[in-house]
C-alpha cells in the first residue's frame, strides 16, 4: 500500500520539525518511487539518452504528491530529501558497476538503476560524490547546494527555500562551488577515488 | 577571516568583474599572497564558460548555473573592501565604521598623498544606474563647497563594481565623544558654535543644506578646528529618493547605525516639520544648530525620551527645558535657543548668520568682563522677551492644526497642487481635512491578499505603504509622492509584511518558513526565527526587538531584531480558560505595552478579545470583547475589526482602559478568518485598508426577474446569504459571513446596507415579522446552539431570546397574523418542523416530524398551508400539508428533487429549487377546502443564485412577484484586484465619530 499524500506531508513535516526518524521513513519511500520512474522511462525513452537525475526528482514529487504543485513549501522539503535520495541511488548504483567491472563482487546490477546512468556517468558520479564529500569538509553550505541543484534538478529559487537561504546566496555558492568540483574532477582519477572510498 | 573565506570573497568579487580586468583585480587584491591569488586564479579558470570537452555533470551544472544568471537576484552587489585593498588610487588603511548606508574606510590616496575616507554604498545604489547618476551629481556639486569647518567631498569613486564617495579623513572625537563626558563650558562651546554656524552660512549660501547635523556628525580636532562631516549626503543618500524636496522620511536614519542609540540621535535632532516628513529648507539646520548648542550646554539632549516615539512626540510638543541651561548663559545665547528651537518654522530664526552673530554677541560681551547690566542691556533682553512672548502666542495658537500639516503639504506635492495653493491653505487655521484616496497596484504590482495574514503595512510616518503583490512572489514599497510602487524582496509565498520601529526594515514571513526581515531599501532578506507555525502578526518594538505570533498556539514570542535567535516567549494562551491562540500583536506608544488578540474555542471571531499586557510588569487586561487586532491612534482611540468592520472605542492611554462605546468608523475591511484587518494605521492616524472582504465567497446582491435576467443592487459584494425581503418589499435583511455571520440590513431603494446585529456570536437565517418591526434570527450568541432570537429591525433595543434547546434551530415562516413562527430544528434523529407561539410563555409544538428531515417550511399568504422539504426517498422532495393540522393531508409537489420552497404573493404559485438548480414554478390553488397544483415548468437557471452546501433558501420573491432577491458570486477573476485606500487625518474622523471628551 503506497503511502498517502498526507502522510508523506506529515513526515515532511515532522521532519522540518527536526524529526530525524521521519527521513529514515521518506528515504525508501522516495528511492522506490524513482527506480519505479526510472524503469518505466527506460522502457519508453530510446536507449542510449540518459535520463536527468532532475526530471526523475520531479516525476517523483508529482506522483508522490499530487496536487501539491501550489504547496511549496512542500515541494521545496520534498526534493531537498529526493535530492539526498537520489544522490545515494546514482552513487550506489555506480558503485556496484564499477566493482563489478572490476570482477569484484558479483552484484545483481538491477536494470532500473542502469537506466540512470550511462558508462560515463558511472565513473563521474562516483568522483562527483567523493569530490562533494571534500567540499562538505571545506564548506558544508556549497555541498548541499550543489546537492540539490545538481542531483536533485532544484531551481535556485527551491534550493534558497529548501536550505534557507538567499537566491543570491545560492547563486554565489553554486558558482563557486561549480569551479571547485569542475577542477577536482579533471585532476582526480574517478575511479581510484571509488575504490579507496569503499 | 579563515583562508577559504578569503578564496570565496575573491571568487565571488572577480567573476563578476569582466574577465580581462580580473587578474589585475587579483593581483592587486591578493597583494604578496602568491598562493592565494594561484588558488583563485585556478578556481576562475575552472568558471569558464562554453568549453567543448565538459562531462555529463559539467554540463548538467552548466544548463542549471544558466537558469541561475537568469533569474533577477542575480544581481551584482558591492563587496566590502579590506585593508590592504586598493581601490583605485586608493589603498586601504583601516575600517572607520560599517552601517545601513555602506562601509566607511580609511584610505591612503596615493595619487595626491592625503589620507582619505571612503564611504562605500550600499547594494541598491549598484542596481539603479538612475540613482548612481543622481548621486554622481549631486556629489560634484557637495565637492564644492570649499570650507575650512565642513569636511571636503573629493569625490565619487565607480569601479571594480564598487562604488564610493571619497571624503576628506577628518581625525579627531566627534562632538558626540565630547559631550559624553559632560557638558562644554562656555568658552569652549562658543568657539565651536561660531565655526558650526560659520560653516552652515557658507553652505547656505551655495543653496546646499545639511539636513542631518548632530553631535555624532560634528568632529572638534586637536587644534580646535571644527569640521562638519557629511555635509548634504543625507538628501544624496536617501534610500527611497523623493522628487519633491520633501524630505527623507524621518524614520529613515540614514547614517552609520548599529545600534537603537544612534537612531534615537537622529531622531532628536530632527526639526518637526523634518520629523513630519514636510518640506525641508535652512531653517532645519537652524533647528539642529540650536540642539546641538543646547546640548554642548547642557550636557544633555534637548529632545530625549526612553524610545523613538518619545522623542518624536517631544520634538513636535514639548519645549526643551531652558531652566537647564547652565547659569551665567549669555542673553545671547538663551534667546537664540529659544528662538532657533521654535518648533512652528515660519517663526523660527530664519537666518544661521542672524545664530552666528548671536554668538559672536555674546562671544565679545564675555570677553569683555566688565560687561554688567548696561542699560542698553537691559532693554535688549525686554525687547527680546516681548519677542518671545509674541512668539509664544503665535505658536500656540498654530498648535492645534500645526502637527498636521506636515502629512498635508506632502500630500498636496503628490497631488501636484501648486506652491500658492500650499501657502494658501497653510495659512487657513483649521483641522486638517480627512481625505480618502484609492492606491492602485497596478500590473504585476497588484495587492494580492493570501486571506490568512494582514498584507499590508505602513511605515511609521505613514508616507510609505508596504503590501504583497505578484501573486505573492514580491513585496513591494509605495511611496505616497511615488507614481509607482517599488519591489523590494522577491520569493515565494511571501506574506504579512511589518515595519520596524525606526521605519528602516521590513518583517514579513515565508510560508512555514519563520519570519524574515529585509531593509526597506532592499537587498538580501535574512531570517530572524523559525517558527511552529505561520505567522499572525508581527509587532516591532523600539527596543529593537519584534513581538511575534504564530498560528499555531504557541502565544506571543519576542525576537531580537537584529539577529533573531531563539524566540523568548511572552504569553501562552490560557486553555482553562478556553483560550486557543494569541495573535496580532501591535504595540502602545513607547512599546512598553503590547495589544493582542486572544480566540476562544467557542463563539468564533465574535468572541475574540483584545487585550493589553504591560511588558514590564506582565499584567494583562481585557479591553474589548467581540474584537479583533487592535491598534491605538492618537486620537486617544483604539480601532479594531469586528464582523468585517472597523470600529473605535475611545482609549485613556495612561490607565490603559477604553471610554465609552465602540463605533462602527469603516463599514467594510477585508477581515482574515483569525480576525485580523487588512489594514495599518500610524498612531498619527494615517490608514490604509482595503475594503474587500479577503474570501472567495464574495457575492452580490442581484434581482433576477421570471426569465432569468439580472439586475445588480448597487451593494458592495460580500459573503451574503439568505436575503430576505420585508412583505412590503420596501426593505431586505440579509447575512454576511465574511469573518462572522451577522445580519445587515437595507432599504431596497436605495441600497444602505447597515448592520443590525454586532454582539459576538454567529447570527443568520433572518425572517421578518409580517408588520416589518421585526428580524427573527438564529444566534449562538449565548453559547451553545443556534437558538432563535428576535430584534427590532430599526437596530433600537437589545436582541430577545424565544427559544432555549440543546438543538440548532432556523425559522423559516412566520404566520400572516404575526403570531407564531415555524422552524426547523436539528435533533439526534434528523430534523423536524416545529412551531412557536410567540406568546409571553412562547411554547413550542411539533409540526411535522418524520424519520426523515424537514427542513424549510413556508406558509401561503393566507396562512393555511405549509410547503416544506422532505427525503424520505433520500433526496429531498417539496411537499405541502395543510397548516396548522399537518396530518390531515400531504400532497407531493416535486418529484425528481426539490428543495427551497416559497409560495408566490398571491397564493397562485408555489417555487422551488429543482435538483438541477433551475428554479421552478408551480401553478396552485388554495382557495378551496383541498389543495390542488398543476405542472411544475422552468423559470431559469439559478444555478449561479444559490450556495452550494447551504441549505437555507437562498431567494425571496419581490410583493409584485415579478422579480426575486438572490445572491450570485462575485467575479473574482473579472474584477480588478482589491485597492488600496488610504485615508489621511483619520484621526479626525475618529474624534468626530467617537467623542472622548
Amino acid at each position: 500500500m503506497p503511502p498517502t499524500t498526507g502522510e508523506i506531508t506529515q513526515l515532511l513535516a515532522s521532519w522540518r520539525q527536526g524529526d530525524p526518524s521521519a527521513l529514515d521513513q521518506l528515504f525508501p519511500i522516495i528511492r522506490t518511487e524513482l527506480r519505479r520512474i526510472a524503469f518505466r522511462r527506460l522502457r519508453r525513452e530510446p536507449a542510449g539518452q540518459p535520463l536527468q537525475p532532475s526530471s526523475l526528482v520531479q516525476e517523483t514529487f508529482v506522483r508522490l504528491l499530487p496536487n501539491q504543485q501550489g504547496e511549496w513549501q512542500n515541494r521545496a522539503h520534498f526534493f531537498a530529501v529526493a535530492s539526498t535520495v537520489m544522490r545515494h541511488v546514482l552513487v550506489d548504483h555506480a558503485r556496484h558497476r564499477l566493482r563489478s567491472k572490476r570482477g569484484g563482487a558479483a552484484v545483481h546490477v538491477s536494470l532500473d538503476a542502469a537506466a540512470v546512468l550511462s558508462p560515463e556517468q558511472v565513473d563521474e558520479i562516483v568522483a562527483i560524490d567523493l569530490a562533494l564529500q571534500r567540499l562538505a569538509e571545506r564548506d558544508a553550505r556549497k555541498s548541499q547546494v550543489f546537492e540539490l541543484r545538481f542531483f536533485g534538478g532544484l531551481s535556485l529559487e527551491e534550493t534558497a527555500e529548501g536550505l534557507g537561504l538567499s537566491p543570491r546566496t545560492v547563486v554565489r555558492e553554486w558558482r563557486l562551488a561549480r569551479a571547485w568540483l569542475r577542477r577536482e574532477l579533471s585532476q582526480g582519477d574517478p575511479n581510484d577515488g571509488s575504490v579507496a572510498a569503499d | 577571516m579563515d583562508r577559504w573565506r578569503r578564496i570565496e570573497a575573491l571568487f565571488d568579487v572577480a567573476v563578476k568583474q569582466p574577465p580581462s580586468d580580473r587578474d589585475a583585480y587579483l593581483r592587486r587584491a591578493c597583494a604578496q599572497d602568491l598562493e592565494l591569488y594561484r588558488e583563485v586564479t585556478s578556481l576562475l579558470s575552472y568558471d569558464a564558460d562554453g568549453t567543448t570537452d565538459e562531462s555529463w555533470a559539467a554540463r548538467a551544472a552548466e544548463a542549471l548555473l544558466e537558469e541561475g544568471s537568469r533569474s533577477p537576484q542575480n544581481s551584482p552587489s558591492n563587496s566590502s573592501l579590506a585593508p590592504g585593498m586598493s581601490l583605485g588610487p586608493y589603498r586601504i588603511t583601516g575600517v572607520v565604521g560599517a552601517g545601513a548606508m555602506g562601509e566607511v574606510y580609511r584610505a591612503r590616496d596615493s595619487h595626491l598623498n592625503r589620507d582619505v575616507a571612503l564611504k562605500v554604498l550600499p547594494e541598491f545604489f549598484a542596481i539603479d544606474p538612475d540613482r548612481l547618476a543622481r548621486l554622481r551629481r549631486e556629489a560634484q556639486v557637495l565637492a564644492s563647497l570649499n570650507h575650512q569647518n565642513i569636511a571636503a567631498i573629493y569625490g565619487f569613486e565607480d569601479r571594480d563594481s564598487i562604488q564610493a564617495l571619497v571624503l576628506e579623513f577628518v581625525d579627531g572625537p566627534t562632538l558626540a565623544q565630547r559631550i559624553a563626558h559632560g557638558p562644554i563650558p562656555l568658552d569652549q562651546a562658543l568657539p565651536i558654535a561660531k565655526q558650526i554656524a560659520e560653516a552652515l552660512e557658507a553652505a547656505h549660501e551655495h543653496g546646499i543644506i545639511h539636513r542631518d547635523l548632530k553631535p555624532a556628525n560634528i568632529k572638534v580636532q586637536p587644534d580646535g578646528t571644527v569640521k562638519l562631516l557629511d555635509f548634504g549626503l543625507a538628501k544624496a543618500l536617501d534610500p527611497i529618493p523623493s522628487t519633491s524636496d520633501v524630505s527623507p522620511s524621518p524614520p529613515m536614519p540614514n547614517h552609520d547605525l548599529t545600534d537603537g542609540g544612534a537612531i534615537l540621535g537622529t531622531w532628536a535632532y530632527m526639526s518637526p516639520e523634518q520629523a513630519r516628513g514636510g518640506r525641508v529648507d535652512t531653517r532645519t539646520d537652524v533647528w539642529a544648530f540650536g540642539s546641538v548648542l543646547y546640548e554642548m550646554l547642557t550636557g544633555h539632549r534637548a529632545f530625549d525620551g526612553p524610545t523613538s516615539s518619545d522623542v518624536l512626540a517631544n520634538v513636535l510638543e514639548r519645549e526643551p527645558d531652558f531652566d537647564a541651561l547652565p547659569a551665567g548663559t549669555p542673553e545671547h545665547i538663551s534667546r537664540l535657543l529659544r528662538r532657533a528651537l521654535t518648533k512652528d518654522v515660519r517663526n523660527r530664526l530664519h537666518a544661521i548668520g542672524d545664530a552666528r552673530l548671536e554668538v559672536v554677541e555674546a562671544l565679545a560681551t564675555k570677553s569683555a568682563v566688565a560687561s554688567s547690566n548696561t542699560a542698553l542691556e537691559h532693554e535688549r533682553a525686554a525687547l527680546g522677551q516681548q519677542i518671545d512672548a509674541a512668539v509664544a502666542a503665535q505658536d500656540k495658537l498654530a498648535r492645534r492644526w500645526r502637527l498636521r500639516l506636515g502629512l498635508v503639504s506632502a500630500a498636496l506635492v503628490v497631488l501636484g497642487i501648486t506652491a500658492t495653493t500650499i501657502v494658501w491653505y497653510l495659512r487657513r487655521p483649521a483641522a486638517p481635512p480627512v481625505t480618502r484616496t484609492l492606491i492602485p497596484t497596478p500590473g504585476t504590482a497588484a495587492l494580492t491578499l493570501s486571506g490568512f495574514h494582514r498584507d499590508l503595512a505602513l511605515t511609521p510616518d505613514g508616507r510609505r505603504v508596504v503590501y504583497v503583490g505578484n501573486n505573492g512572489s514580491q513585496l513591494f514599497v509605495r511611496a505616497l509622492d511615488a507614481l509607482a510602487p517599488t519591489p523590494i524582496v522577491t520569493g515565494v509565498n511571501l506574506r504579512a509584511p511589518s515595519v520596524s520601529a525606526d521605519g528602516r526594515w521590513i518583517g514579513f514571513s515565508k510560508t512555514g518558513a519563520g519570519f524574515w526581515k529585509v531593509a526597506l531599501t532592499g537587498g538580501s532578506p535574512s531570517r530572524l526565527t523559525a517558527l511552529d507555525g505561520a505567522t499572525r502578526g508581527a509587532a516591532w518594538a523600539p527596543d529593537g526587538t519584534v513581538i511575534v505570533a504564530t498560528a499555531g498556539s504557541t502565544g506571543l514570542l519576542r525576537v531580537p531584531a537584529a539577529d533573531g535567535g531563539t524566540p523568548e516567549v511572552l504569553t501562552r494562551p490560557d486553555r482553562a480558560a478556553g483560550e486557543v491562540a494569541h495573535l496580532w500583536p501591535e504595540l502602545l506608544p513607547g512599546g512598553t505595552a503590547v495589544l493582542f488578540t486572544i480566540t476562544t474555542t467557542a463563539g468564533g471571531p465574535d468572541a475574540a478579545q483584545i487585550a493589553v499586557k504591560d511588558l514590564q510588569t506582565g499584567a494583562q487586561t481585557i479591553l474589548v470583547r467581540g474584537g479583533s487586532h487592535a491598534y491605538y491612534v492618537r486620537s486617544g482611540h483604539l480601532i479594531y475589526t469586528a464582523g468585517g468592520t472597523l470600529r473605535a472605542i475611545g482609549f485613556d492611554l495612561g490607565r490603559r482602559e477604553t471610554r465609552g462605546t465602540a463605533v462602527l468608523v469603516v463599514p467594510q475591511v477585508a477581515t482574515t478568518p483569525d480576525g485580523a484587518g487588512n489594514l495599518a494605521v500610524t498612531t498619527d492616524g494615517t490608514l490604509v485598508y482595503v475594503d474587500a472582504p479577503g474570501s472567495g465567497a464574495r457575492r452580490t446582491l442581484v434581482w433576477v426577474d421570471r426569465a432569468g435576467m439580472e439586475e445588480p443592487l448597487a451593494a458592495p459584494a460580500r459573503a451574503y446569504r439568505y436575503p430576505r425581503l420585508e412583505s412590503k418589499g420596501r426593505r431586505l435583511v440579509v447575512r454576511s459571513a465574511d469573518g462572522q455571520d451577522d445580519l445587515w440590513i437595507s432599504e431596497v431603494q436605495p441600497v444602505n446596507l447597515r448592520q443590525l446585529t454586532t454582539v459576538p456570536g454567529q447570527d443568520n437565517h433572518p425572517l421578518w415579522t409580517p408588520n416589518g418591526q421585526r428580524i427573527i434570527f438564529s444566534s449562538n450568541r449565548a453559547g451553545g446552539a443556534m437558538n432563535l432570537w428576535w430584534q427590532a429591525a430599526d437596530g433600537t433595543g437589545v436582541a430577545e431570546r424565544l427559544t432555549t434547546s440543546p438543538n440548532d434551530q432556523y425559522a423559516t415562516a412566520i404566520t400572516p397574523d404575526g403570531k407564531e413562527a415555524v422552524f426547523f430544528e436539528i435533533t439526534t434523529t434528523g430534523r423536524d418542523l416545529r412551531r412557536l407561539v410567540l406568546d409571553a410563555s412562547r411554547p413550542v409544538t411539533g409540526l411535522v416530524e418524520t424519520p426523515a428531515d424537514e427542513r424549510n417550511g413556508v406558509l401561503s399568504a393566507d396562512g393555511r398551508w405549509l410547503a416544506y422539504e422532505s427525503n424520505p426517498s433520500g433526496r429531498s422532495e417539496i411537499y405541502v400539508a395543510p397548516f396548522p393540522e399537518t396530518q390531515s393531508g400531504i400532497w407531493p409537489i416535486s418529484s425528481a428533487g426539490g428543495m427551497q420552497p416559497l409560495f408566490g404573493p398571491r397564493d397562485t404559485e408555489l417555487f422551488f429549487l429543482a435538483s438541477d438548480g433551475f428554479l421552478m414554478r408551480v401553478p396552485v390553488e388554495t382557495s378551496g377546502t383541498t389543495f390542488s397544483f398543476g405542472t411544475p415548468t422552468k423559470l431559469f437557471d439559478a444555478r449561479p443564485h444559490i450556495t452550494p452546501g447551504f441549505v437555507g433558501r437562498s431567494y425571496d420573491v419581490s410583493p409584485d412577484g415579478k422579480r426575486f432577491l438572490m445572491t450570485k458570486a462575485a467575479d473574482e477573476a473579472g474584477t480588478a484586484p482589491p485597492s488600496l485606500i488610504l485615508v489621511q487625518h483619520f484621526d479626525e474622523e475618529l474624534k468626530r465619530l467617537v467623542p472622548t471628551k
